[in-house]
């Protein structure tokens, strides 16, 4: 749970779908939801995985930032809310490394911490790893969902269907 | 952390995996550019409000 000394900002809905909000160092952050680009639109089970993600809008990877504990408290909120409001359903979590090619594990890393933090005692997190070699691409995927989904076994099934052919455990 | 690695090698894989990228970077382009998302819905990018506020 989001602790008291590290309120969540307040977040507000924009036109065009997207949440917003500010913080304190005047970034503005987005935070999206859309249909599932991984999962077969017609399986039965797209309409209930969502594609989340979230990043900051108007500042420059080269600057250094204030380590911003308000930040986490205002996704996991979000996240809070979304599973409250929609508790069958399940968010895929692509860790971004457009930037930088460590960045998307590390992102991961951070992901599983906030997880590991805030989550696990309501949440189920599977973690994905997509290995693309023509384009020399790691990507560091996630799905949460509610604990005791009775959907999960064919949601993992459906992400799987939809990229897999050849699946290990790590 | 326990994780399922999935190897990218069929035509059909590396489409989802590219339009994946493809949208994401566009997300991100038009987020950095403060542009609405609602024009995304030209490339098939539809934004859905889960969150009752």
């Amino acid at each position: 749970m989001a602790s008291n000394l590290y309120p969540p900002y307040l977040y507000k809905q924009e036109l065009d779908g997207s949440y917003s909000f500010l913080s304190d160092e005047e970034i503005h952050y987005t935070i999206t939801f859309k249909q599932n680009s991984i999962t077969d639109p017609d399986d039965n089970l797209s309409p209930y995985i969502v594609d989340f993600s979230f990043e900051a809008g108007n500042y420059n990877l080269s600057e250094k930032r204030k380590f911003d504990r308000r930040i986490k408290a205002t996704i996991v909120s979000i996240l809070q809310d979304f599973f409250q409001q929609n508790p069958d359903f399940a968010i895929w979590y692509v860790c971004d490394s457009m930037d930088r090619k460590t960045r998307g594990k590390s992102r991961s890393i951070l992901f599983e911490r906030w997880y590991q933090e805030e989550g696990k005692d309501i949440l189920e997190k599977y973690d994905f790893e997509l290995i693309e070699e023509d384009l020399d691409l790691e990507i560091y995927a996630s799905l949460l969902v509610k604990k005791y989904n009775l959907l999960i076994e064919d949601m993992l099934r459906a992400i799987q269907e939809g990229i897999s052919e050849q699946t290990n455990k790590l | 952390m326990k994780s399922t690695k999935i190897i990218i090698k069929s035509a059909k894989s590396k489409e989802v995996v590219r339009r994946m990228i493809k949208e994401k970077a566009l997300i991100h382009e038009a987020i950095q550019k403060g542009t609405s998302l609602k024009l995304l819905e030209q490339h098939g990018i539809k934004l859905i409000s889960p969150i009752s506020l």
